[in-house]
């Protein structure tokens, strides 16, 4: 499938078109009806429900799915590896030991994200240096590196959640779980900032990692230089993915079906797949946060549910009926 | 005869102490905090062996081995202690420890404390398994002798709508049927939550908005204080407790099931009603 510029204002166009009305749709979800006449008007409540509460769980929602998505997408990329998400290569374990090293430390709550943003910047790192500086990156060394630097992580978490009090044992285990509740306005500007520098790059650099998957010899000799390219892929989708883990715990399935969704819907062309995966990501986590916090919630049980259910309840069904489809036709 | 019914009828009179040689010491492993608390008031703490890591020892008392943390029993340790009793409490308990102590023919009494009438029933079986039952019945007796005092003095005032958050992120809130949910008839609040289906519902600030508690009270962090700290319902005046600075930070442990709990919760009475 050739790739046209057409094709490719097309394809973005109808993803941006689903991923306002996927926000509109949040907005408009909740426990209660509330109207946007109402918020304009004397209702504060009304005013505080949608741009208090919905509006910036929203953007955090768009933001995190856009980051894992595109992140998911470049990592394939990068590593040769239909396998790889975007919390393969280690940064969400180190995400994840940071905050709670934080409340292990009884660290104040506003600072566990900031702890969770430096653990991930320190395994970025740590990953870099140990699979990046000899071999070059070479794609099985990142793989084996991260998969092991995670492992290395989580096995130091159950370590902490082994020595704390119950409470912060408890408050652990919820940090793990993602959620996408704001619990700080400064927080999404940040990730804003980071996520858009990071869907920025790798959407700058996506016609250069079509030659990835070409092998690295042949990647060479039409003149591109390969471990600059993947130092920038990995340190692009890892600051962004570590922004994400940072203000919204582990997310599955994002990162890994909605880029290859985008592959068996508009070909393998990174070009289209890096941007289009974004904002596929940002439409489906925004519906899906906001099908997690209203499924149950007018029921008997008027509970959320963590976004995670949603995201693999509807994923993974959905993305067999399109690799059956796609089997089919081959 | 004469004698031996004389001395019958004299050992009836006689108030436990005096009979302190037939009270058999006991060696007690608890593996609970509550249990702890409960042990200690009845006046069996020297008797205690072992203890969970977050059990509170008063000062001054010989401090007893750790032997558990809060859901698991470290039956190895226990074992070393050569208790007579191992006490724990029904919920958040490892089975399979407490299935490995009773298969070793340990005597294993597990008690339930989900609600006070549970607690004090509670509290009474403990008595007269460490063969204390006057003892027993006199603390069940004087904590519902302070939380009738409790429910007395409040019950004048308007009742506060309030709510009782447990986590932060996701804002976990004590439903209906839930210990906390109980302890607030007490002290003149009432809970802003729904009666739901789950027991500890997770919601959003969008619900929390909705409900629009008149006081928060927020055991989720362990830590007291005023509630400087970041939290999701910062700044949200729309909620009238965030308005009226109505947030009261208290650390979780306070309201365990036992002879402390009128205290904790006649301190939070103070911290909702004041102003």
């Amino acid at each position: 499938m050739h790739l046209t510029l057409r094709k490719w204002i097309a394809v973005n166009s109808v993803l941006l078109a689903l991923l306002a009305a996927a926000m509109v749709a949040a907005m408009a979800m909740g426990s209660g009806r509330v109207t946007l006449s109402d918020a304009m008007g004397a209702d504060s409540k009304a005013r505080a429900i949608l741009f208090l509460a919905r509006l910036p769980r929203a953007i955090l929602a768009a933001l995190v799915g856009m980051a894992l998505a595109s992140a998911g997408g470049a990592f394939q990329a990068l590593l040769r590896n239909p396998l790889a998400d975007p919390f393969i290569l280690g940064v969400s374990g180190g995400a994840a030991l940071g905050s709670v090293a934080a409340v292990g430390l009884h660290l104040p709550f506003a600072w566990i994200s900031a702890a969770a943003f430096l653990g991930a910047a320190v395994a970025m790192l740590v990953i870099f240096a140990i699979a990046g500086v000899r071999r070059g990156l070479d794609s099985t060394t990142l793989l084996l590196t991260g998969v092991i630097f995670n492992a290395f992580c989580f096995a130091l978490i159950l370590f902490i959640n082994a020595v704390v009090t119950m409470e912060e044992a408890y408050q652990i285990i919820f940090l793990l779980i993602g959620n996408l509740e704001v619990t700080d306005m400064g927080t999404v500007g940040v990730v804003a900032i980071f996520v858009i520098a990071g869907f920025g790059t790798l959407c700058l650099y996506s016609g250069r990692m079509n030659l990835l998957s070409a092998g690295d010899e042949d990647a060479m000799a039409m003149g591109v230089d390969i471990k600059r390219l993947r130092a920038i892929v990995f340190v692009a989708a890892s600051v962004m993915v570590g922004a994400a883990v940072a203000a919204s715990g582990l997310i599955g399935f994002v990162g890994l079906f909605i880029p290859h969704i985008m592959r068996l819907l508009t070909g393998s062309d990174n070009r289209l797949l890096i941007p289009a995966s974004g904002l596929a990501g940002a439409a489906f986590l925004v519906a899906a946060d906001a099908a997690a916090r209203t499924l149950l919630m007018n029921t008997g049980y008027a509970t959320q549910l963590p976004v995670g259910v949603i995201t693999a309840l509807v994923g993974a069904p959905l993305f067999m009926v399109l690799l059956r489809k796609q089997m089919r036709k081959a | 005869m004469h004698i031996r019914a004389m001395l019958i009828l004299f050992s009836m009179i006689l108030p436990g102490s005096a009979l302190a040689g037939d009270h058999y010491p006991q060696r007690i492993v608890s593996l609970k905090p509550n249990v702890t608390d409960i042990v200690y008031a009845l006046g069996a703490g020297e008797e205690l062996v072992g203890v969970t890591r977050y059990c509170d020892i008063p000062a001054g008392a010989k401090k007893p081995e750790i032997v558990g943390d809060y859901a698991q029993a470290f039956v190895e340790r226990i074992v070393a202690q050569g208790p007579t009793i191992v006490i724990g409490s029904m919920e958040n308990s490892s089975r399979r420890s407490i299935e490995s102590l009773e298969r070793m023919g340990m005597r294993v009494e597990m008690f339930p404390f989900t609600t006070l009438a549970e607690t004090l029933d509670s509290i009474r079986g403990i008595g007269e398994a460490l063969e204390r039952p006057d003892d027993g019945r006199k603390l069940a007796a004087r904590i519902e002798e302070k939380l009738g005092a409790l429910k007395k003095r409040w019950s004048a005032e308007k009742p506060v709508k309030a709510v009782v958050v447990w986590g932060l992120k996701p804002l976990i809130v004590a439903g209906h049927g839930t210990y906390m949910d109980e302890m607030m008839e007490f002290i003149g609040t009432e809970n802003a939550v729904r009666a739901t289906k789950v027991k500890y519902p997770r919601i959003g600030l969008e619900e929390l908005i909705s409900m629009d508690p008149e006081a928060i009270v927020d055991l989720s962090m362990g830590s007291e204080g005023d509630g400087q700290d970041a939290r999701p319902w910062k700044g949200v005046g729309q909620i009238m407790a965030v308005r009226n600075g109505r947030i009261v930070r208290l650390d979780a442990s306070r309201f365990r099931a036992g002879p402390l709990l009128p205290e904790a919760l006649e301190k939070l009475a103070g911290l909702i009603h004041k102003r």
